[in-house]
């Protein structure tokens, strides 16, 4: 803990990284706010654009962005009923309603106080449950390692997935199937390769990124109308005591948001939801909810700001990334030479106090920059999306082309965006797809290590971590089965009639 | 409305800011590809005062972090002084480094863009990942660190000699990780296997840190990798290092880790077998370029970055550049392509690529 504040001390008294962190953070709420731009797509761009700076200003100016994109959503979701960012999808349903009752700016305010104690609490949580965490994940041997990727490449498919499941879930698998492309690192053995030299090194993950939620969502986006905003009224600083009475709410969801970071695939939205949900199972005034209920939008935006926290646990302990933007921000730190992992802390221990750090000084500056940007930038919510879209466009080139100086990750890129543009529009989520692209290799590598460590598969699969994994994972799976739905059904049904 | 125009356009101008920030920073530390199709002529016009009059490149075959990715930032940094321009080192990973060897051979051989390559480069031709041997090279060596044999700090075995009796009551039942197959500390295991029937079951790793973690977990017995590598591990008493690869012993942190030797005087005759890192260019570079490269290269071998290197990575700083490192990646190549091919590893048959055996 003295590790986090001595670099927080460290990092105020450079004015550099200040500067650029409160810039990113505003930018990061603007994108946020800014239906079509997200927090996945920002920082997939930003993972390219951010290449050539220190690791120390990458991560600040990446996290940053990530934090105030979180909370941006939000915004949109008060003053126009669209969620800016899928996280905010929770914040619509009371937010919305609060502006119509005149009472935007107070609903924006106190949106704002929860992310920062959403952040807090998720950041608390991360550097308490992260070094725990990382001592537990040495005992996972490669089967536990391919197990718990696979049920995080499943669980992404089922919560990204609007309608069926099976979508989420045929996206993934197309990520892992692109992910093997190239020669393999375990036998050095050539795959789908064709001959072709380019091949050879396989798809670069953050092209890819860049292409299906830069290029993809530009298209999507450049036929969508700009919505029309509500009037803001009231004062945008919301009584303290309104915060304080709120507090017990506040850390429940805090609870909430973190834990459903921490599920591998699940990510923020989730987070926002199901704060949100127990929020209004336990309220006293339930009538209130979808009407404008204060609690509710507190929930809302704690829970999904809490899993930003949530998220980051898995991934510096056991390289799994817990949500999309997460999955982006794995990229960046393989980039900057870190490698996630249960060794971590005793490789490079100077990392999570100083993750920590900037982390905390980003929802810090969420404080003032979400004021900001309520007051002042408003009116980039304005924008035509035809002038929006080329901007994004012409950074998602940069970005891709900055990694490695390479056109042919250009190529890639816009590839990869107009294939999976046509999958977005028949509604196939592409979070899974990242995530399997991400994760595919790190499935694919432990799992035939583990059949060669114990030799046979039986022997593999009898460990007590590995067999509780496979049992979630056959019961996610066998949970979309038709028939078995069915006989779910009839039994809860039944039991409800005997009440 | 007016506003409205005011505002986008301040947002687009902000963007722009940030966007050419963002290129420069970029464009400082890594290739600029551009300015090379209008560059100084091809390698055979070549005349003194020609080079370097503009950035040289050093492209790293594996990613940042690395040893080998540290030692070619120290000595880029210590040759950037003496050649007056900049040295700027980029990773292009891939292919287990085959992605940037090729990319190298195939610009133009002048000097201004160098591949950043470890011992491993030199299983690639028998790997079957690029089409030149040793022989096409010229290696400037900067430093190494040594294998060591560890075990778990948890393991029943507390020295060298507890280790290879168990490995000799039961061949081939203790499992060990040693990184990918074909990189320095695979082909050190697989020679004293052959040599002195160090008979273990084989598990592949594509790192050193994955290989490392193995063998905390318990899924790996032994581990072998290099010192650098190690380092924390060992301090923080989580791996207990019983043996290193050399012909004496390696000071550590105020103790000493016994050689190899000691237990197997037999592997004296195979040695030395050693990691390298450093950078390599096509020996059809025009001949004063070489000579200006290994000129400013023993210049920065002197630098402080580069001793600061060694003192991080445990690396002893070797600083062979012409005739001298070329031999010794000709004898070690010999051993690494052998070795492979008689471990059925290799691709391509090393008669064929005119590799005699050792």
């Amino acid at each position: 803990m003295s590790e986090v504040f001595n670099n927080i001390a460290q990092l105020v008294t450079n004015p550099e990284i200040m500067l650029w962190m409160f810039l990113s953070v505003t930018v990061g709420v603007i994108v946020g706010a800014l239906p079509g731009l997200t927090a996945t797509m920002s920082i997939a761009i930003l993972v390219g654009l951010t290449y050539g700076l220190s690791s120390e200003l990458t991560f600040a100016i990446i996290l940053s962005v990530y934090v105030g994109a979180i909370y941006g959503g939000s915004i949109t979701a008060i003053l126009l009923n669209i969620p800016g960012t899928a996280s905010a999808a929770a914040t619509a349903l009371d937010g919305h309603p609060l502006a119509q009752q005149g009472k935007a700016n107070y609903a924006i305010g106190i949106t704002r106080t929860a992310s920062f104690l959403g952040t807090l609490f998720g950041l608390m949580l991360l550097l308490t449950v992260a070094p725990l965490l990382a001592n537990a994940a040495l005992k996972f041997t490669s089967i536990e390692m391919a197990l718990l990727a696979l049920l995080g490449v499943l669980v992404s498919g089922f919560v990204a997935s609007p309608d069926m499941k099976i979508k989420g879930w045929i996206a993934a698998f197309i990520g892992m199937l692109i992910s093997l492309v190239g020669i393999d690192l375990l036998h050095g053995h050539p795959r789908f390769t064709f001959d072709q030299p380019m091949l050879m090194t396989g798809f670069a993950f953050v092209p890819i990124m860049i292409g299906v939620f830069g290029i993809a969502q530009v298209l999507d986006n450049l036929r969508k109308p700009a919505g029309s905003r509500i009037k803001q009224t009231g004062s945008i600083f919301p009584p303290i005591k309104d915060t304080v009475k709120h507090l017990p709410l506040t850390l429940r969801s805090g609870v909430i948001g973190t834990s459903v970071g921490v599920v591998p695939g699940a990510g923020e939205d989730m987070g926002g939801w199901l704060a949100y949900f127990a929020a209004k199972f336990t309220s006293k005034k339930k009538e209130r909810f979808g009407n404008g209920s204060v609690e509710g939008i507190i929930a809302a935006e704690t829970g999904n700001n809490a899993s930003i926290g949530g998220a980051l646990i898995p991934l510096l302990t056991l390289s799994i990334p817990g949500s999309a933007p997460a999955a982006v921000l794995l990229g960046a730190l393989l980039l900057h030479g870190v490698r996630p992992g249960p060794m971590l802390m005793t490789e490079q221990p100077e990392f999570l106090p100083l993750f920590g750090a900037i982390l905390f000084l980003a929802c810090c500056f969420l404080l003032v920059a979400g004021i900001v940007v309520a007051k002042f930038f408003i009116r980039a919510l304005d924008i035509p999306s035809k002038i929006l879209m080329p901007m994004v466009a012409v950074m998602s080139v940069i970005g891709a082309y900055a990694i490695s100086i390479r056109i042919g990750d250009v190529y890639v890129m816009l590839g990869f965006g107009l294939v999976f543009y046509i999958f977005h529009k028949l509604q196939y989520p592409m979070a899974p797809l990242v995530l399997g692209v991400i994760l595919g290799p790190m499935i694919d590598e432990n799992l035939r290590r583990a059949f060669w460590v114990h030799g046979d598969m039986v022997s593999a699969f009898s460990r007590p971590i590995a067999l509780w994994l496979i049992g979630l994972i056959l019961m996610l799976v066998v949970s979309q089965m038709r028939w078995v739905r069915v006989v779910f059904r009839r039994l809860f049904f039944k039991r409800r009639e005997h009440e | 409305m007016k506003q409205t125009k005011r505002i986008m356009r301040l947002v687009s101008c902000f963007l722009l800011v940030a966007v050419l920030a963002a290129c420069q920073e970029a464009n400082n530390s890594s290739a600029p590809a551009g300015s090379d199709s209008a560059g100084a002529g091809s390698g055979d016009t070549f005349t003194k005062a020609d080079w370097p009059t503009r950035p040289v490149n050093i492209i790293v075959y594996s990613s940042a972090g690395g040893s080998t990715d540290l030692a070619n930032r120290a000595i880029a940094k210590g040759m950037k002084d003496s050649l007056n321009v900049d040295v700027i080192a980029s990773n292009m990973p891939g292919a287990l480094g085959g992605t940037a060897v090729n990319y190298v051979w195939n610009q133009r051989h002048d000097g201004y863009r160098m591949v950043g390559v470890s011992e491993g480069a030199l299983g690639h031709g028998v790997l079957g990942l690029h089409t030149t041997t040793a022989k096409d090279w010229e290696y400037f060596m900067v430093g190494g660190t040594p294998g060591i044999i560890a075990v778990s700090a948890e393991s029943e075995y507390q020295t060298f000699s507890d280790l290879y009796q168990a490995i000799k009551n039961e061949p081939g039942k203790l499992k060990i990780a040693t990184s990918v197959p074909g990189c320095i500390w695979n082909v050190q295991w697989l020679l004293t296997k052959k040599l002195a029937g160090f008979d273990t079951q084989f598990v592949p790793y594509p790192g050193s840190f994955p290989s490392q973690t193995a063998a905390l977990s318990g899924e790996v017995d032994i581990v072998w990798t290099g010192l650098g590598e190690q380092s924390e591990f060992i301090k923080g008493d989580k791996l207990r290092a019983l043996a290193v690869f050399s012909d004496t012993a390696v000071d550590f942190e105020g103790g000493s880790i016994p050689p190899i030797t000691d237990f197997i005087p037999e592997l004296k005759s195979s040695m030395p077998i050693n990691q390298f890192v450093g950078f390599a260019l096509p020996s059809d570079t025009p001949k004063k370029v070489l000579d200006a490269v290994g000129e400013s290269f023993e210049v920065a071998m002197q630098s402080e970055v580069v001793k600061q290197f060694g003192e991080a990575k445990y690396s002893k700083l070797y600083g062979w550049h012409g005739d001298a490192a070329k031999q010794v990646a000709l004898t070690q190549e010999k051993v690494f392509a052998w070795t492979l091919w008689d471990a059925g590893l290799a691709k391509k048959d090393p008669k064929e690529l005119g590799i005699e055996r050792p």
